[in-house]
Order: C-alpha cells, then sequence, then structure tokens
C-alpha cells in the first residue's frame, strides 16, 4: 500500500462528496483492486477457515486506503457512503468473476462420470449430491444478471441489494449509509429479495428439482 | 451508485405496496387480504402471490449474503476441488476419520470420539452460515436435542464450536450405516402391508420427539435411514431449526442453501411451514411430511406434482392443489389406506392427525382391518369393515358360535343376551346356531358391495359414498333367497349410512326393512329390534311424518315394557320420543322441554354426564331452553357443551360447531344481535375449514351469517358474503336446486334493500329463469321468483310491472299483500306527483 494510493483515495472521497463527477467512478478501480487482493487471499486454500466477510473485509480495506475512520471524525458518514458503494460494486465483480471462473472450470471438467452418483445422505441442508459450491456459482451469476434487470426497474432497490449483499451492511447500516429510515430498507429488501428471487427462477428456466 | 429514483415502485402498479401489505400478515389475515385484493384486482393479485412464493421461503444465496456464497464457492474452487478440501485432524474430543457428506451448509466427517470411544457422525458447519442467534440458543437446543432417546432417532451424542471458534458449531451424532427409507424398502420389493409398517415405526420415532417438544421440520426418505436389521432411524432431528439462522437484518430465514436445492424439500413441507411464519410449524407439519414420504412410497408419486415448476409456482401448488387420490393411482391403495395418507395430507393443519402417534395407530388399524380413525364412523363402514376382518374368523371351526352371533348382532346394535327374558333368550340361542352362515353371507354381501364400487369412487366424499349406496341399496333390495337375519342386518347398515348423510328417506325404507326381518326373526322385543325403530323414528321426524313416527315408538315403546327404564335402549327409545315430539309444529314447548330433560338426566345418571347420549339430550333440552325464551339456562348449558367439546375433540371438531351455532341462535333471540352476526361469521369460517366449503352445515351457517347480517342492518357485509353462498350452493347441488335458487333470490333482495335495484333486475330474471325451468309453472319456486319479481318492479317503480305480477300471485295471501301494496304506492304516487 502506497501512501500515493491512499491520498489519491482521500482525494476522491472528498471529491465525490463535494459531488464532482466522476469521483466515485474514478475511486472504484482502486477499491477493487485493494479488495481483489484481499479477497484472494482469503478464498485461496492457504487461509481456509477464515471468513469472506465483505464487512470486515471493505472495513479493512477502508483502513488501508484512507486510514482509521475513527481519526477525529475526519472521515464523514458520507465519505464513507461513497466508499461502501465502490466496495459493494467490486465485492460483485469479484464475487462474480470467481463464480464465472468455477462454472468455466466446472463445464471443462464435465466428462466425469461422477455427476449422477448418489452420495450418502446426512440431512438437512448437508444432503449429498454436491450441491453448493456449483449451485452458487449458478445462482451468483443468475443474480447478476438479475440484478441489471432490477437496476433498470429501481434503482433504489438496486442499490440496496448492492450493500446488503455484496457489502455485507445490516439494515441499519443501509439505512445510514443512503440516509433512509431503516423501516424504508427493510421494506425495499423484502421486496427487491422477492423480485430477484422469481427473477432468477425465471432465468434459469425453472428446470430445477 | 447513484440515490435511486423516488417511489422506486414505478412500473409496478399496486404490486409493490400489495406485496407489503401482504408481507406482512400472515395465516388467516394474509389470506383474507388476498382474498380482497384478488377481487379488486386478481392481475395484482397473482404477482403479488407468486413474489410472496419467493419472500416466505429460503432465498438462498441472497440469504447467505456474499460472505456465505463466497464460502460455498470456496471449496469447488476448481476442477476436483471436493477431493482435496481440507479436512481436520482434530474436532474437539473426535479424531476425523474421513468425509462422508457434504452439503450447502457444511461437511460431515466420520470420526472416532475419544471418550467413550465410538464412531460418530460428526457434523461441522461452514463458517459464514450460522448467525449469532444461533450461537446464543445452540447450547440450549443442543441440550433438548441430546434429550432424544429412542431407538428411532440417531443420537445427538454431543455439540459445541470448532475450536472456541463461534461461527462453526459442530454436531457429533449417532453414525448410522443404513439404507434410504425409500431404496431400501423398494430394493426389497415393499408391499402396502410393509411399507405401513416401517413407516408406523417412524411415526412412533417422531411422536417420541414431538412429546419432547421437538419438532423435526425437515422429513424426507433422505433423512430416514434403514438399518441391516430393519431399524428405521431418523437423522438430523431438530437440526432444521438448528442450523435457522437469522438474516443480517433479524428476519427469520431458514438455512435453505441455494434456492434449487430448497425445491427438492418444498415437496415435504406442509402449506404452513411454506407459509414461512414460524409460529405456525409445530408437529403437524411433521405428520405432513410423514404422508407425503407414505404418499410417495405408496405410489411411487408424490402427492403434488412438482416437476418442472419454478420455485414460486412449486410452493404455490403445495398450497392449493390437493393431491390425487391414492386408490386412483393404485386401486388396491382404495379405502383405509388412502384415507389415512388423505388425512395426513389436509392441508389444513386442524383437518390432519393432530400427532404422529395418531397417525401411527391409523396405520396399525389400516393392518388389522379395525375401523381407521381417518373415516367417518358410519355403521356401513363399521360393518364393512367388520365383515373384512372376520371373514377369516368365518372359517375357523369352534371359534366360538356365541362369539360370532354377538359380533354379527353388533352389526345392528350392541346388544347382548337379555338374562330377564327367557323367552327371548331362547329365541336369541336359536338364532345363534345358524349366526355362522349369517354372518357368512352378510360379509359376502358387503364385500360384494364393496367391489362392486366404482373406478371413479373415493372415499370420504359424500357424493361418491352416496353412488356406492345407491348401488349397495338396489342390489340388496333385487336380492332374494338371502338369509333374512343377513338381510335385516344389511339393510339395518345402509340405512344408517344414509342416515349420516341426511338422506332419510332411503334410510326409513331400509330400516323398514330390517325392522320387518329382525321383528320376524328376534321378535319384536329384541334390543336389535328395538333399535331399529329407534332409527327409524328418528328418520321419520326428519322426514316430518311424525305420526307414522309416534306409532313406530308406540309400538317400541309397548314391546319394551318389560325392559328397565334404566336400560340404554329403553333410553334410546325415549330420546327419540323426546324428539319426535319436540320437532312438531305447534308443540307444547315446555313438555318437550320436560321429556328432553328426563332423558337428560336418565342417561347422565346410566351412561355418565359427558356421554354422548347425555350431551346430545342436554343439547336438545338446551334448545328448547332457547324456544321457551330461558336464554340464561340455554346458555349456561351450551357454553358448557361448547367448552367441553372444545377441550375434548378441539375447537373445530364438528360436533364443537353444532354446540356453537346453538348457542349463536341464543344470542340471535335474545336480541344480541351483534354479537351474534360476529360469530356467525367466524363459525362459517371454521366450518368451511373443517366441513368444507360447500359442505351443507357449512352452507347453512354461511347462511345465517348473511342473515345475522341482515339483522343487523349490515348489508353490505350481507352482500359480501352472498356470492359465495350462491357458489357455494350451486357447486354443492347445482345451479337449478332449490337451496341455491333461493340463495341467488336472497342476493337480489338484499340488493334491493341496499336500493341498488338495477343490480338485483338481472339476478331476478334469472331466478326466475332457473325456477321455471327446474321446478315449472304452479311449482312454490315460480311462486317465490314471482314474488321477488314484484317487489323488482316495485323498487324501479314500474307499476305497471308491479300489477302484472301481483295478478300471478292472486288468489294467495301473498297476492293479496302485493295488491295492497300496490294500491298503496299508487296513491303515494298520486299524492307525491
Amino acid at each position: 500500500m502506497s501512501g500515493e494510493v491512499q491520498s489519491e483515495v482521500t482525494t476522491l472521497l472528498s471529491a465525490a462528496a463535494r459531488g464532482e463527477a466522476g469521483a466515485t467512478d474514478r475511486l472504484f478501480p482502486l477499491v477493487y483492486e485493494e479488495l481483489r487482493r484481499m479477497a484472494g487471499a482469503l478464498m485461496s486454500r492457504e487461509a481456509r477457515g477464515h471468513t469472506l466477510q465483505p464487512t470486515a473485509l471493505v472495513h479493512e480495506a477502508y483502513v488501508r486506503l484512507v486510514g482509521p475512520g475513527g481519526d477525529g471524525g475526519a472521515v464523514s458518514w458520507e465519505n464513507k457512503a461513497h466508499f461502501f458503494g465502490a466496495a459493494a460494486r467490486a465485492m460483485r465483480r469479484i464475487l462474480i468473476d470467481h463464480a464465472r471462473r468455477v462454472r468455466a472450470a466446472r463445464s471443462s471438467a464435465a466428462s466425469g462420470g461422477e455427476a449422477g452418483a448418489e452420495l450418502p445422505t446426512l440431512g438437512s441442508g448437508v444432503t449429498g449430491g454436491g450441491v453448493s459450491g456449483d449451485r452458487a456459482a449458478d445462482d451468483l451469476v443468475l443474480l447478476d444478471g438479475a440484478l441489471e434487470s432490477l437496476r433498470t426497474r429501481d434503482e433504489r432497490q438496486h442499490e440496496v441489494v448492492m450493500y446488503r449483499f455484496f457489502g455485507g451492511l445490516t439494515i441499519e447500516q443501509t439505512a445510514g449509509v443512503m440516509g433512509l429510515s431503516a423501516a424504508t430498507i427493510k421494506n425495499e429488501w423484502s421486496f427487491a429479495r422477492a423480485w430477484l428471487l422469481r427473477e432468477m427462477d425465471g432465468r434459469r428456466g425453472g428446470a430445477v428439482s | 451508485m447513484t440515490s435511486g429514483g423516488a417511489g422506486g415502485a414505478g412500473g409496478d402498479g399496486g404490486v409493490r405496496g400489495a406485496f407489503e401489505a401482504a408481507a406482512g400478515l400472515s395465516g388467516g389475515a394474509r389470506r383474507a387480504y388476498l382474498d380482497s385484493l384478488a377481487a379488486r384486482d386478481p392481475a395484482v393479485c397473482r404477482e403479488v402471490v407468486e413474489l410472496l412464493a419467493y419472500h416466505d421461503t429460503g432465498g438462498g444465496v441472497l440469504d447467505v449474503g456474499a460472505a456465505g456464497a463466497a464460502a460455498m464457492l470456496t471449496p469447488t474452487a476448481g476442477p476436483g476441488a471436493g477431493a482435496e478440501s481440507p479436512m481436520p485432524e482434530r474436532v474437539a474430543g473426535y479424531a476425523v476419520i474421513r468425509e462422508i457428506g457434504r452439503g450447502g451448509m457444511g461437511v460431515v466427517y466420520e470420526a472416532r470420539q475419544d471418550y467413550p470411544a465410538r464412531r460418530v457422525a460428526l457434523k461441522v458447519v461452514r463458517p459464514g452460515m450460522v448467525g449469532p442467534s444461533l450461537v446464543r440458543r445452540f447450547a440450549h437446543e443442543a441440550e433438548t436435542l441430546a434429550m432424544l432417546q429412542h431407538p428411532g432417532i440417531a443420537a445427538l451424542y454431543g455439540a459445541g464450536f470448532v475450536d472456541g471458534d463461534h461461527a462453526r458449531p459442530y454436531m457429533a451424532m449417532e453414525l448410522v450405516e443404513g439404507e434410504r427409507l425409500d431404496v431400501y424398502g423398494r430394493s426389497r420389493g415393499y408391499g402396502v402391508r410393509e411399507w405401513l409398517t416401517l413407516v408406523s415405526r417412524v411415526c412412533e420415532a417422531v411422536d417420541h420427539a414431538h412429546r419432547r417438544g421437538v419438532v423435526h421440520r425437515d422429513l424426507k426418505p433422505a433423512n430416514i435411514l434403514v438399518t441391516g436389521d430393519g431399524q428405521p432411524k431418523v437423522l438430523d432431528f431438530g437440526i432444521a431449526r438448528l442450523t435457522a439462522m437469522d438474516g443480517p437484518g433479524g428476519e427469520g430465514v431458514t438455512a435453505a442453501t441455494v434456492v434449487g436445492q430448497v425445491i427438492g424439500t418444498v415437496g415435504y413441507m406442509s402449506p404452513e411451514q411454506l407459509s414461512g411464519d414460524p409460529g405456525q410449524i409445530d408437529s403437524r407439519c411433521d405428520v405432513y411430511a410423514l404422508g407425503v414420504i407414505l404418499y410417495e412410497v405408496l405410489s411411487g408419486r408424490r402427492p403434488v406434482d412438482l416437476t418442472g415448476l419454478s420455485m414460486a409456482e412449486a410452493s404455490a401448488a403445495v398450497r392449493t392443489r390437493d393431491a390425487a387420490p391414492l386408490g386412483r393411482l393404485d386401486p388396491a391403495l382404495r379405502g383405509d389406506v388412502e384415507a389415512v395418507v388423505g388425512k395426513a395430507l389436509e392441508r389444513e393443519a386442524g383437518a390432519r392427525y393432530q400427532s404422529a402417534a395418531e397417525l401411527a395407530s391409523d396405520l396399525r388399524r389400516c393392518l388389522s382391518d379395525e375401523p381407521v380413525q381417518a373415516r367417518p364412523l358410519t355403521a356401513w363402514y363399521q360393518a364393512a369393515k367388520f365383515a373384512r376382518r372376520h371373514r377369516a374368523v368365518v372359517g375357523i371351526a369352534g371359534a366360538g358360535l356365541a362369539v360370532l352371533a354377538g359380533a354379527t348382532v353388533l352389526l345392528a346394535w350392541q346388544v347382548g343376551v337379555s338374562r330377564r327374558n327367557e323367552a327371548r333368550a331362547e329365541r336369541e340361542a336359536l338364532a345363534a346356531k345358524d349366526a355362522l352362515a349369517r354372518a357368512k353371507e352378510t360379509s359376502a354381501f358387503l364385500d360384494e358391495m364393496i367391489s362392486a364400487s366404482t373406478p371413479e369412487v373415493e372415499q370420504g366424499r359424500q357424493s361418491t359414498v352416496r353412488e356406492m349406496l345407491d348401488v349397495a341399496s338396489a342390489r340388496l333390495m333385487s336380492r332374494e333367497g338371502m338369509h333374512p337375519m343377513a338381510a335385516a342386518d344389511a339393510h339395518r347398515s345402509i340405512g344408517a349410512a344414509y342416515g349420516s348423510l341426511g338422506e332419510y328417506a332411503r334410510a326409513a325404507t331400509h330400516y323398514v326393512e330390517a325392522l320387518r326381518g329382525f321383528e320376524a326373526g328376534l321378535g319384536p322385543g329384541a334390543e336389535v329390534t328395538l333399535g331399529v325403530r329407534v332409527s327409524l323414528a328418528i328418520a321419520l321426524t326428519y322426514l316430518e311424518r311424525y305420526d307414522e313416527s309416534e306409532a313406530c315408538l308406540v309400538a317400541g315403546l309397548s314391546a319394551a315394557s318389560g325392559l328397565d327404564e334404566d336400560h340404554p335402549v329403553k333410553i334410546r327409545l325415549r330420546s327419540a320420543w323426546a324428539f319426535n315430539h319436540g320437532d312438531r309444529p305447534g308443540v307444547d314447548l315446555q313438555e318437550s322441554y320436560d321429556l328432553h330433560r328426563a332423558v337428560w338426566e336418565r342417561a347422565a345418571r346410566v351412561f355418565g354426564a359427558e356421554s354422548e347420549l347425555a350431551e346430545k339430550e342436554k343439547l336438545n333440552t338446551a334448545v328448547m331452553a332457547t324456544r321457551l325464551k330461558r336464554y340464561d339456562e340455554s346458555e349456561r348449558w351450551l357454553t358448557e357443551i361448547v367448552d367441553r367439546r372444545t377441550r375434548d375433540l378441539g375447537p373445530d371438531h364438528p360436533e364443537t360447531l353444532l354446540a356453537l351455532s346453538n348457542l349463536l341462535s341464543v344470542y340471535d333471540n335474545r336480541g344480541e344481535t351483534a354479537r351474534a352476526a360476529s360469530m356467525a361469521e367466524d363459525l362459517y369460517g371454521r366450518s368451511s375449514r373443517v366441513l368444507g366449503a360447500t359442505h351443507p352445515g357449512t352452507l347453512i351457517r354461511l347462511r345465517n351469517s348473511v342473515f345475522a347480517y341482515a339483522r343487523t342492518g349490515e348489508l353490505g357485509r350481507a352482500l359480501g358474503l352472498t356470492d359465495r353462498l350462491v357458489e357455494g350452493m350451486r357447486e354443492r347441488h347445482g345451479e337449478g336446486h332449490r337451496d341455491a335458487i333461493a340463495a341467488l333470490g336472497l342476493k337480489a333482495n338484499i340488493l334491493v334493500a341496499l336500493g341498488r335495484g338495477a343490480e338485483a333486475e338481472p339476478i331476478g330474471a334469472e331466478v326466475y329463469r332457473l325456477s321455471e325451468r327446474h321446478f315449472g309453472a304452479g311449482s312454490e319456486e315460480v311462486f317465490r321468483a314471482v314474488s321477488l319479481m314484484y317487489d323488482l318492479s316495485q323498487a324501479r317503480k314500474d307499476r305497471a310491472a308491479q300489477r302484472a305480477w301481483a295478478e300471478r300471485l292472486r288468489g294467495t295471501p301473498v297476492g293479496a299483500e302485493a295488491f295492497r301494496q300496490l294500491e298503496e304506492d299508487e296513491r303515494r304516487d298520486r299524492e307525491g306527483g
């Protein structure tokens, strides 16, 4: 982490806070680069057992890029909001890219004959059949597309999902960042969640069983 | 990212707001809301229902958050990654041996516990899958689960957190080596009996947990393993709850990992579980799941076919579709098995078996050919059951003629040989001698009737029981050469079956035949004969053939003069007498009250205060008290009956509802119309749930609700219910039935009262058309339709039409009143204009 980057992030955050056009967009690659590096380490095998917690990750990135948040109120909530927005977008790209790679790897390895074999069943959520990773990858890619549809329909709901899902923020934190009441966020989230699930199902082609 | 557009709902129209409103409701309130929405805007409603289905179920990847999704991606982050997943060497006091399964929630290892030394299944939850609230209650839950000690339940040995990391709970469970329930039975070529036996054992295990307050929530064949020695073991008891986690926003979210994965489980989830309201989840959800399992293993199909459905459609299907009766898929399953599985699969939890133990009991009854709880205990059905159960017995030499004779007579009435009347005893002993032949013949006849039922016959449905009965009735009537006692038995059973369907005319015909047979064979004073007289008299009273009913009872009481007043048959004769008396028009109410009360007190003394007969007479006494305007008395008794029945039978039992209906009429008569009206609609709602929307009892209560609201002047509400009444009556009886037509007329009347005569016009015309077509000129129905047309023309001040309709009523009191009103109207027209 160079001092240069740190100061650039700080400058961009201030610019974004002043409403300067494009500041947030220029913030994104910096945040993305840092998050990708951190996430990459976490997702690799040597770091297994650790959790990829977006909130923790974003906070850590924030501290690295901007400096400790609590230093005498130097960083306003508004600044943080811009940062979290950029971070959520970054997380989204990181995750979706990752999911695409998992899928690509799977299809190139699809010649194996194990797919239909039934594993011993061990109960709720842990049923055999090797679902989770592949399905999660599929679902994330579907989510990405569904989220784009949502953006064209309702930007605010899209934003809530970005903060909540990719930013890992709670309802209250999202409310703080967006300057809305927690109740509003909760309602927006609730509707967006149902809407996205339906959209994802539609895109899946309804052929799950 | 910029701040979103204001209003947000954008192209969603009213969907957004309606969704929010509905999502905040649950159970009946939500249903009611959606009903009203459907009426206002069906398109919006459809979309909201679809979204709610997603709202209510696990959101898969969306609920685990990016963190969970990332965690899921990690172990399979490349080809063959599964094989190289890290396996811990040790977790707490367990040495990990090998991985035996993995899924979204975590990984399962085979491990060896240090002390006591044993092999266990060690389930380690994946990081990121567990919310903070689980951590808080983990210890408590684990303790509860550890209390489940049953051979049919895989025991929980221990639980804790990996390395003290509170994000990763583990559970050590009994390691079960076996096959999935369905695979186990299928590979052994299981037939119906084997399946019922096996699943009943599962029910017992599940009941053990229920009694300790633990609901499984995720029962499915995959969660039930059968060991080599045939012992079924239910896995993961309480785990569904243990791993239910709180979403970041605090909304309870189940740990369904990925949307697609959930769907495999949806098929076993009860509608209330799918509603997403955790408050509705109780042991009856497990009963439902057991029903699905039974259905599936017996028929090879799921009760509701979810293939190719999206998550929302699947969820909606489970909540709205009835399973095809098992008997339709496989005629061998027709009858009891179908009824039992059907009862476990009822969409309303209240209509299901209330415990896994009840289900287990009925499964065992199926196996031993005893009458099952799931089917109405009509005498007809019991007789059929009896015949089948004794088919084997009949052939056994020396099985004891007395037993058989008693059992055969039991078909008609529970009876023993009277010790006092020597002559009759002798005659009955004689009758017992050819009991063997009789039992054979009766059972053969009943069997034939059962097998004669057409493939369309679905047990438990009134219309089709009816069809079966009609076939039996016709054959019995034309049969010759049957043993007179066997024929009498069969007549009585069929009569009782018709009686329970409210078909009193047909019931009476068969009772008359039965009476003739028993009187000739056993004598007029035999208890069986007297019992038939009671049934016949009651049927005749229902038919308003009061004098015949009385004559029947007079003969019975005279034949029974030798019997003690406390004799059960004598009490029943008195009860029927009181019923006949009280039902007549122009009855002396006080006398009738005294008659009922005397029977009530005697029955309470002889059979017990809460015996069926005593309580029935208590209810009748209370009804008389209501008619005598002694409301305090009737209110007290009816309240007692309602309380007793609510306690012992449940709040929604048909008998409870009947008592409530009578209590309601107390309030209504006492002038508490508002109270009566509010109760009436509630009672209707419950009847609708319990008996079905188109059960005659339900429809009567619906009609009462309409009347009750009409009386309180809440015509709007009354009108709101009439559409359902019209639909219900039409569905039940067909549009040409008098009750259906009357319901339509009622709607027109209410509209007129509301000043909306114009809307009533086409309805009136329809009433007229239907009445004329189905009942013909000169019928009472057409007469009533004409008077409705008169009212309508009066409402629109069309005096010419009013006069024309009045002409059609001429010569009757109604006609006289019509002309009187017409003159009045014309006078007022002249004065006003």
